[in-house]
């Protein structure tokens, strides 16, 4: 249930993280605007076996803990380590 | 498709063509020449792999991949360069990677092959999964 002052978030998860959240894509319900650390705490409090060790992207680039996520409207995904090539 | 017309940059669920990709390199540059191919290992410790299987987040894999390109023409002087990665089922015998560049000379395209594939396998999103007697497992990453 999302709150009046709530929004959710549309968070895609990629390789081994998408094992501990049932697959390719969860949401997450917050107010905004949040920091990509403090949705990192969300995802630990929903998904506790999750590994931490994923890097956070938004519309398609890497972005830092101190990064504003300030829109439902944005992609993120969860990017675990690679393993290309 | 025309080999003058191949993509730089390109993902693909069909077995890539390491031929075409060296004729195209030759069209468009002159003086030296590197190729790199990556193709699967047969053996997990002594489990016997029989195909990998390459997931990735494929617009953002795209967007790194012509950072990655766009780098290594400046930074290495390349005349041309191409990096092409499987994805889906990829067979033992199959490239998983290709990457091909030219340069007037050999120190610089070793160079850009060498650092181009260690910036594709520490930042593209791409994954590989085994496939193994029992199932298919997701590769625990390394250098």
């Amino acid at each position: 249930m999302v709150g009046p002052l709530e929004h959710s978030l549309n968070i895609l998860a990629f390789g081994q993280a998408s094992l501990f959240c049932g697959g390719g894509r969860f949401e997450i319900s917050t107010s905004l605007p949040i920091t990509v650390l403090q949705l990192r705490h969300l995802i630990q409090l929903r998904f506790p076996m999750m590994p931490a060790n994923y890097m956070v992207a938004i519309q398609l680039e890497y972005a830092s803990n101190e990064r504003i996520i300030d829109s439902p409207h944005l992609e993120i995904a969860i990017i675990p380590p690679v393993s290309g090539g | 498709m025309n080999y003058p017309d191949l993509p730089f940059i390109h993902l693909s669920h069909e077995p890539l063509d390491l031929a075409a990709l060296e004729y195209a390199v030759r069209l468009r540059s002159k003086g030296a020449h590197v190729f790199f191919s990556g193709t699967p290992r047969d053996k997990k410790d002594l489990e016997a792999v029989s195909a990998l299987i390459f997931e990735a987040y494929e617009p953002m894999a795209l967007a790194e991949l012509q950072k990655i390109h766009a780098r290594a023409i400046e930074v290495f002087r390349l005349e041309v360069a191409y990096v092409h990665h499987r994805l889906g089922n990829c067979g033992i015998h199959e490239h998983a990677v290709l990457v091909g560049v030219g340069a007037p000379h050999r120190r610089h395209a070793f160079e850009a092959c060498m650092w181009i594939m260690d910036e594709l396998k520490s930042r593209v999103p791409i994954w590989k999964k085994e496939v193994l007697a029992n199932g298919s497992f997701y590769v625990t990453p390394h250098p």
